[in-house]
C-alpha cells in the first residue's frame, strides 16, 4: 500500500514537472514555426491581382505565366481532360465573364483568352463547405489548402463558381516533367489550387505568374500587391483604371481583377 | 449451421460459383481503385 502511493506521487510529481516544462517550450518551438518572423517576406493587410486582358492575350504570355507556375508547383500536365491539374489556365472572355458579355459584345473580346486562376475571394465558399478546413482564408486573403487535412469529398470544387479547383484523380506525380524539389508534390485524392504563390511571399517574391507575365509582355500586364495600402500599385491601379472581377453577382468578391 | 451451406445439388454450386465470381470482380475492382486513385471510375 505504502509502496503504490509512494510510487504514485513520484510519478505524478516528475508528470507534472514534465508539464510545467513542456508548455514553455511548445511555445517556444510555435514562435519559431511561424513565418510571420521569416527575414524579407512580404506581408499585406490584403493581397490583390489585377490582369491587364489586353496585355496577357498572347499566346506567349499566357504560356510563359502557366509554365511558371506549373512547374514550381509541380503541378501535372494530365492529357485526359477529365483528370487535368491546373492552377492558372485560360479561358474565353465568354466563358470567364458570362455576366458581361450579350449578343453584341464587341469580337475582341468574345472570344479573347483571358488568364484564369483562383479568385482568393472575400467570402470563398469553398472554404464554406470544406468539412475538415482543410481550406482555409489565410488574414492576408489568400485562401490556401492544407493538404494533409484535405478528405478529397471535392465539396469545394462543386461550390467554387470558377471551377478553380483540381481534384487528382490519379497519382500526380508520373505526370510531372522535373519535380521541383522547393514544392510538394501531392498525391491521389486530394484537391488543389493556387495559392498566390504564398511559398514565393515568404521569400519576398511576387507570384510566379505576375513575374512571368511583366516579363514577357512588359509592365503591368499584371498588377500585384496590398490593397490595404492606399499607395499600393495595385490600389493605385484600382482606383485609376476601369476593372471588373468574375461572376461579381454571386457575391464572393474576388480578389483577382481585370482591366478590360 | 455452416454445415447446411457446405453441401447441395450441383446446381447449387453453380449458383455459388456464379456469386463467388461477382463477389471476386468486385474485389478487384477495389484493388484497382486502391491502386490507381478515383481515376479508375471517373
Amino acid at each position: 500500500m505504502d509502496e503504490s502511493r509512494r510510487n504514485f506521487l513520484k510519478c505524478s510529481t516528475v508528470g507534472v514537472a514534465g508539464l510545467g516544462l513542456a508548455v514553455p517550450v511548445a511555445t517556444a518551438i510555435g514562435k519559431a514555426l511561424t513565418t510571420e518572423t521569416l527575414p524579407g517576406h512580404l506581408s499585406a493587410k490584403r493581397w490583390a491581382l489585377v490582369v491587364d486582358i489586353a496585355k496577357c492575350q498572347s499566346p506567349d504570355v499566357q504560356h510563359a505565366c502557366v509554365e511558371a507556375c506549373h512547374q514550381i508547383h509541380n503541378v501535372p500536365n494530365i492529357e485526359d481532360k477529365h483528370h487535368e491539374v491546373k492552377w492558372i489556365w485560360k479561358q474565353t472572355y465568354t466563358e470567364a465573364f458570362p455576366d458581361q458579355v450579350h449578343e453584341y459584345t464587341e469580337d475582341r473580346l468574345k472570344d479573347a483568352p483571358v488568364l484564369v486562376l483562383c479568385n482568393h475571394c472575400e467570402r470563398p465558399p469553398c472554404v464554406r463547405v470544406c468539412p475538415t478546413q482543410a481550406t482555409f482564408k489565410r488574414a492576408d486573403g489568400i485562401v490556401m489548402m492544407d493538404m494533409h487535412r484535405c478528405i478529397g469529398c471535392r465539396y469545394c470544387i462543386a461550390a467554387c463558381p470558377y471551377g478553380a479547383r483540381s481534384f487528382n484523380w490519379k497519382d500526380p506525380v508520373p505526370h510531372i516533367k522535373n519535380v521541383h524539389a522547393n514544392f510538394p508534390t501531392r498525391c491521389k485524392g486530394v484537391v488543389e489550387k493556387c495559392n498566390l504563390c504564398a511559398e514565393r511571399l515568404a521569400q519576398g517574391l511576387a507570384p510566379a505568374c505576375v513575374e512571368a507575365a511583366n516579363r514577357v509582355a512588359g509592365p503591368d500586364a499584371m498588377v500585384f500587391g496590398d490593397l490595404g495600402q492606399p499607395d499600393s500599385n495595385v490600389a493605385r491601379a484600382l482606383r485609376t483604371r476601369h476593372t471588373i472581377r468574375r461572376k461579381p453577382s454571386l457575391g464572393t468578391a474576388p480578389h483577382v481583377f481585370y482591366v478590360v | 449451421m455452416l454445415e447446411k451451406a457446405l453441401e447441395g445439388s450441383r446446381r447449387y454450386w453453380i449458383w455459388i460459383g456464379f456469386l463467388l465470381a461477382i463477389i471476386g470482380a468486385g474485389v478487384i475492382a477495389y484493388l484497382l481503385q486502391m491502386r490507381d486513385g478515383l481515376a479508375v471510375t471517373g
